[in-house]
């Protein structure tokens, strides 16, 4: 895919500090590091903020002399940058926490980079696909999900193996995304 | 990882469920970076999980389907606009499944029995004559038998053209009744359902159909053989 995306001539354009081009790369990666972010760092503020510094420093790479002349490995080479990135973030706040300990407990909010993500069209359509569910299976999900007990707990407490945990997560996944495109929300 | 590769090993809901190792989680980062479909896979799993996680923060309470069901529903029976139809349907169905389950089923088992050969017992009964006390004749029918036929003759001259025949209980209930045409001959071959009869005393009452008076009587008793 990134042969057909991310050519020589794309790769011209980026280093020639193009808009358009530069709006594109930012669009397009934005969104895959939100989502590897997303099981690194809960804070969004933080997220945030290593999606800009990654995006900086591969801009100053790719115009320096040691940027990269490969424009298929744009990807790979974005994720390194990104995992890097987050990593000394992860450290630096380990260093220099910057969340009050009287502050509310993060963990027991909704992991939110984008506030977008949820929105009562789409509330919806998790009440009806859970609906649609046995009672057992809504259980698993809110004990995955709002109570984050452990999977392997939650497998030994309900009986099932974890593949029922990936089947039931495939299943409830793909009808939430049907609903969502039948009902454009 | 190539896109077969995540497929197999499911690694989109692994990874979403976090039980990718490290290294694992990595090789999947490197895919999804270069892979549309299980970017697609990823976001649309990241959306649910989210929203999930909201819905059950604001309260949503596991439901089992009687649950759901009850709930749906209770509160339509107080709404004509709602409740006359969904009566109307819920009996449309109840008649439906009576019928299908109880009503068609019986019927297609009594044409069948109709129409296939049965197994009859067959007794020759003679009449009390006038000021007898009793001549009670035993029948032996077997089990299975579907019917009974009871052959007597009409002791009336002249022979009535029809007769009335009231099968009598014990308790003195006539519990199956039926006109019939005389023979020439003057005997009848009468076929009563084992259903009617079954073990026990009973009476054959004989009357002229048209006048109503009593010809005869034929007292039997009913066993099974």
């Amino acid at each position: 895919m990134s042969q057909e995306v991310f050519t020589p001539d794309y790769l011209d354009r980026l280093r020639a500090a193009d808009p358009e081009t530069e709006r594109h790369f930012v669009r397009y990666f934005s969104s895959l590091m939100r989502l590897k972010l997303r099981g690194m760092i809960r804070s969004p503020q933080v997220a945030e903020d290593v999606c800009q510094e990654t995006f900086m420093r591969i801009f100053r790479i790719l115009r320096s002399e040691r940027g990269i002349e490969s424009p298929d490995r744009l990807p790979a080479f974005v994720h390194t940058v990104c995992r890097n990135v987050a990593l000394e973030h992860l450290r630096a706040l380990g260093r220099h926490p910057q969340i009050p300990e009287n502050a509310p407990d993060v963990s027991s909010g909704p992991v939110d980079f984008d506030a977008s993500l949820v929105n009562e069209e789409r509330k919806q359509v998790i009440r009806q696909v859970l609906g649609e569910l046995n009672y057992r299976d809504q259980q698993i999900l809110r004990m995955i999900y709002l109570e984050e007990v452990d999977k392997l707990q939650v497998c030994s407490y309900f009986r099932v193996k974890p593949d029922h945990l990936r089947l039931l997560l495939h299943r409830a996944k793909n009808r939430f995304r049907k609903v969502l495109e039948r009902e454009g929300a | 990882m190539d896109h077969v590769e995540a497929r197999k090993s499911k690694a989109v809901e692994r990874y979403l469920l976090g039980e990718l190792s490290e290294e694992e989680s990595e090789e999947f980062e490197l895919h999804f970076f270069d892979c549309k479909d299980c970017e697609e896979e990823l976001r649309v799993g990241a959306l649910f999980a989210e929203n999930a996680r909201a819905v059950f923060a604001e309260g949503y309470a596991p439901r089992s389907w009687w649950s759901s069901f009850q709930e749906t529903w209770a509160g339509a029976w107080r709404r004509p606009a709602l409740g006359v139809p969904s009566f109307a349907a819920l009996l449309l169905v109840a008649v439906s499944v009576y019928q299908n389950g109880v009503e068609i089923p019986s019927l297609r088992r009594q044409a069948a029995v109709a129409t296939s050969p049965q197994l009859t017992a067959i007794a020759t009964l003679k009449g009390l004559s006038r000021g007898a006390e009793s001549d009670e004749r035993t029948i032996g029918v077997p089990k299975a038998a579907s019917s009974l036929v009871i052959q007597f003759d009409v002791t009336a001259d002249p022979l009535p053209s029809r007769i009335r025949c009231d099968v009598v209980n014990s308790a003195g209930s006539v519990v199956s009744s039926s006109v019939v045409p005389v023979p020439a001959n003057g005997t009848v071959p009468l076929s009563v359902s084992t259903r009617v009869v079954g073990p026990g005393s009973w009476v054959l009452v004989v009357r002229d159909a048209t006048s109503g008076n009593e010809i005869s009587r034929y007292p039997f008793r009913y066993r099974i053989s």
